[in-house]
């Protein structure tokens, strides 16, 4: 679904990855680790056209993203869900869930309002809150918002930016847990951690950033395997 | 080399044919339509003056070189400067804001240049310079004092009760302190006296106090003259309006219309209902359309025009001493406005009087000369 | 003072208070989604003016005048935004920096201006009615009102319930809201940043047109008189706090009120007071009336 061909980026004169390839199929739930500052935010923007790349290709779904604007790339699927939540303060819980939604055409109104009921279920603290300004959500509780809302805009691709910063071991298992379940209805999920253990049990595939570029790759079982090299990899 | 050339022409007798005379012009021709509309109006009649005199073969030729001074004093003391020293010109002719009438004139005063002062009214214009034996600063223009005394006198014989809006500018202010003064010296006073900054967009509390003072005669001494007619018809309030003779220019009849302007009253010093007037009129329209809107004015402009070419033409000399000399004896105008004859005398540099100064009201879209209730 | 002064005082102070909110308006929603707003609302406004006065002098019909000035404004805002604000974006750092935005609108007003000087004279205009009889005004309880009077405070309630409506109910406001956040973010859900901007600054630009129409017959009409709209625009809403449609409509009405019924009991300072009011306002609320918490936190 998502395939990086030997990609470069830079912002302004620095160069921040430097030929880096990876891919996520349907259904498979990929996880790219990294310390600080390795390129893992670049990467993801990179996929969503964010930034534009200096070389090297990215293909969605078969056609290359080259040029497609990003707002066009997420309605066709192509769903990143970047650092810090970014959930709109001012609006309430439902209306957030409803800028996901209605930003994807072709959704009956029938359907959107399932589909609400369907992430309230996931995650029954947000109907609890569903009248409350996004600001005044906790940290988990704007995570959850965000992934619901990522995940009412029908993705066929799922990026993820750190999604566990600050949060509470149990809040970031139940989130992993949602994202597999994604995965296993179909969608390429990416997900971008510094914690590299929790990830690397989770998922399908992983790869190693550092300073930029994949030191390392392969199944994610055969990497929690050699966790000591993955964790030198990190410093 | 420069130099030496004009060395060798100064010392060449006087009676040497000049071909052509350099007039100064320095008029606001920017900025705020209180400005422009009268530094445009005040050209436009200077130069059909020239104009005519060329026509007629006058000679020598006379060439305007006019400049804008943006209504800001010091580009207009500049400008004169450059005038008299670059262009070497023996007469000025300008402006319309008398704080830069009163920046330059001693500049020309000194250089002994004369200066034709228009239309700028600020009284003390040629009363600042007139001991200087001799005065290089004339006017001929409206004087405030005068328009100001007409409307006195008439106001409190005919008025129980005069009310002032001004705006807080410096004309405004300084109207405001001539009316007032003017009123005590007629032991009389304002009813009701309210300013206003020049940018406000509505006048209905100042013009509700008037109302409420029962002010029968409201003196409109306000940039946006325009904004003393808007609320009368809410307020149904209709007193008599009255102010300076800006009121007389045709924008204001755009602006205003014709119904709300019925009866308005200002200083005039061009009576438009006699033949000359109308001829000049008529010339005007066709030589500059829709463009000439303001006949005192322009009328003023057109008689400053007069006197110089009439100088010139006697003169037959570039020399500012000479031409200032001439412009004091002159004598024969044929003015369009209230400008007698023989205008000048080392006592008096004003073209127009105190007699000369009437007011005019409008009249069914025109402007005609008020006729004093007995 | 009497009841028909107070009457006529509150009617003349509600009418040019419609006309500071709607211009308050304009400036606010293209401040909401974009952090920046038209510094030459104002001088859109005299545009919209004089074009109704061009227009009818051809013998056009009201209502058409009205529709055509308001579209020709919107498509000034595009023009606007495409030419004196987007460019500035691409620039980054070298487009001069976060606020250079202030002095290509600006300029963008001074150019606007000279053309009207150009085209219009630099006299005042006089504008004719709107509804024919302006003569004649509509008299209550010993107080004269203009229809256009009515009129405009009648529109800016109007715009102040559409946009109510228009930011909390629709999509499209709901997507203002998450623009006005953070515009990549925005992009994220699948939001054209890109032509939500556009829209808004064309709708702040047609706001300027609809108020400039009615405006036209009651105050001045003059190539100059933009700056002062701008500053009071500003002032209120700056008091509404910049994010709350009520809060400037009540903005508004303070002031269109504070300034009629100010210059009534002292006519020498003008504008002072209401403007001075404004600043002990904004020093013991910074974030304005309807302050609180600021929707975008960039």
């Amino acid at each position: 679904m998502i395939e990086v061909r030997d990609v470069s980026a830079s912002i302004g004169p620095i160069r921040i990855l430097s030929g880096v390839s990876l891919a996520a199929a349907r259904g498979r739930f990929v996880t790219v680790i990294g310390a600080n500052g390795a390129g893992k935010t670049t990467l993801l923007r990179t996929i969503s056209n964010l930034l534009t790349p200096s070389s090297g290709r990215v293909t969605f779904d078969g056609k290359d993203t080259r040029g497609i604007a990003p707002h066009r790339l997420a309605r066709t699927g192509l769903v990143h869900v970047p650092q810090g939540r970014q959930i709109v303060p001012a609006l309430s819980v439902e209306d957030n869930l409803m800028l996901g939604a209605s930003n994807i055409r072709g959704l009956a109104r029938g359907d959107i309002r399932e589909a609400i009921e369907r992430e309230y279920a996931r995650f029954p603290v947000l109907r609890a809150r569903a009248g409350i300004a996004g600001g005044n959500l906790s940290g988990g509780e704007q995570q959850m918002l965000a992934i619901s809302r990522a995940v009412l805009m029908k993705p066929k691709a799922l990026l993820l930016d750190e999604p566990s910063l600050g949060l509470a071991p149990q809040l970031v298992a139940l989130i992993l847990k949602a994202l597999r379940e994604m995965a296993d209805a179909g969608v390429a999920v990416i997900l971008v951690e510094q914690l590299a253990m929790m990830s690397l049990s989770i998922a399908d595939d992983a790869y190693v950033l550092r300073q930029g570029r994949i030191v390392l790759s392969g199944p994610a079982a055969d990497l929690r395997g050699n966790a000591s090299v993955v964790e030198s990899y990190l410093t | 080399m420069k130099t030496i050339l004009a060395v060798l022409a100064l010392s060449l007798p006087a009676a040497a044919a000049v071909d052509v005379i350099k007039v100064g012009v320095v008029e606001g021709l920017s900025g705020p339509p209180a400005i422009t509309d009268f530094g445009e109006s005040y050209l436009q009649g200077l130069k059909y003056a020239v104009k005519q005199y060329e026509e007629g073969g006058g000679k020598p030729k006379i060439q305007l070189v006019v400049y804008d001074d943006e209504a800001n004093p010091q580009r207009a003391v500049s400008l004169v400067q450059r005038l008299i020293q670059s262009d070497n010109v023996p007469v000025v002719v300008g402006t319309v804001s008398s704080g830069n009438v009163m920046a330059f004139a001693p500049v020309l005063q000194r250089a002994e240049v004369p200066l034709i002062a228009g239309p700028s009214i600020a009284t003390n214009i040629t009363t600042d310079f007139i001991k200087q034996k001799p005065s290089y600063i004339f006017r001929c223009s409206m004087v405030e004092k005068f328009q100001i005394d007409a409307i006195l006198e008439w106001g409190v014989k005919n008025f129980k009760k005069i009310g002032l809006i001004h705006s807080t500018t410096g004309y405004g202010n300084f109207a405001a302190k001539s009316i007032e003064e003017g009123l005590k010296q007629r032991s009389a006073s304002l009813a009701a006296n309210e300013a206003a900054a020049p940018g406000v967009n509505d006048l209905t509390p100042q013009m509700l106090k008037m109302r409420d003072a029962g002010v029968d005669l409201v003196l409109n001494f306000h940039e946006s003259f325009e904004l003393v007619f808007r609320p009368m018809a809410a307020l149904n309030y209709h007193p008599t309006i009255a102010g300076n003779w800006g009121l007389s220019s045709l924008k204001v009849e755009q602006v205003v219309g014709a119904k709300s302007l019925e009866g308005t009253v200002m200083g005039q010093a061009l009576d438009q209902s006699t033949p000359e007037a109308k001829k000049f009129d008529a010339g005007m329209k066709k030589e500059y359309g829709k463009e000439y809107r303001w006949p005192v004015v322009a009328a003023l402009g057109y008689d400053a025009g007069q006197i110089l070419t009439a100088v010139i033409a006697k003169a037959q000399s570039a020399d500012p001493k000479v031409l200032r000399d001439a412009i004091e004896n002159v004598d024969g105008v044929k003015a369009i406005t209230a400008t007698p004859s023989h205008p000048f005398s080392p006592t008096d540099h004003e073209c127009i009087k105190a007699n000369g100064v009437f007011l005019g009201v409008w009249k069914n879209g025109q402007v005609v000369r008020l006729e004093p209730k007995r | 003072m009497s009841w028909a002064n107070f009457l006529q005082l509150t009617v003349s102070g509600l009418a040019m208070g419609a006309i500071y909110t709607l211009t308050a308006k304009g400036l606010f929603i293209a401040h909401l989604a974009t952090n920046r707003l038209n510094f030459a609302q104002g001088d859109f406004l005299m545009i919209a003016a004089l074009l109704t006065l061009a227009l009818r002098g051809l013998g056009i019909p009201v209502p058409v005048v009205i529709v055509a000035v308001v579209l020709i404004l919107g498509f000034a805002g595009w023009g606007l935004e495409r030419i004196f604000i987007r460019p500035l974006d691409r620039l980054g750092f070298r487009g001069g920096g976060e606020y250079s935005w202030i002095l290509t609108t600006a300029g963008a007003g001074l150019v606007i201006q000279n053309v009207a000087e150009l085209v219009w004279g630099k006299s005042a205009q006089y504008s004719p009615p709107l509804f024919s009889g302006r003569n004649e005004p509509v008299r209550f309880l010993g107080a004269g009102v203009y229809p256009e009077q009515l009129a405009v405070i009648a529109v800016s309630v109007l715009v102040v319930a559409a946009f109510y409506w228009f930011l909390f109910r629709t999509r499209w406001g709901k997507s203002i809201y998450a623009v006005a956040f953070n515009p990549d973010a925005a992009v994220l859900l699948g939001i054209d940043v890109r032509r939500m901007v556009v829209l808004v600054f064309a709708l702040a630009s047609m706001l300027a047109g609809i108020s400039g129409v009615l405006a036209g017959p009651i105050v001045s009409v003059f190539p100059q008189m933009g700056l002062v709209f701008t500053v009071k625009g500003l002032a209120v809403a700056a008091v509404g706090g910049f994010n709350n449609p009520a809060a400037i409509l009540f903005g508004g009405v303070l002031f269109g009120l504070a300034e009629s019924f100010s210059n009534y009991l002292n006519s020498e300072f003008g504008d002072l007071l209401p403007l001075l009011f404004v600043l002990a306002l904004l020093i013991v609320r910074p974030t304005g009336i309807a302050g609180g918490r600021k929707a975008a936190a960039r």
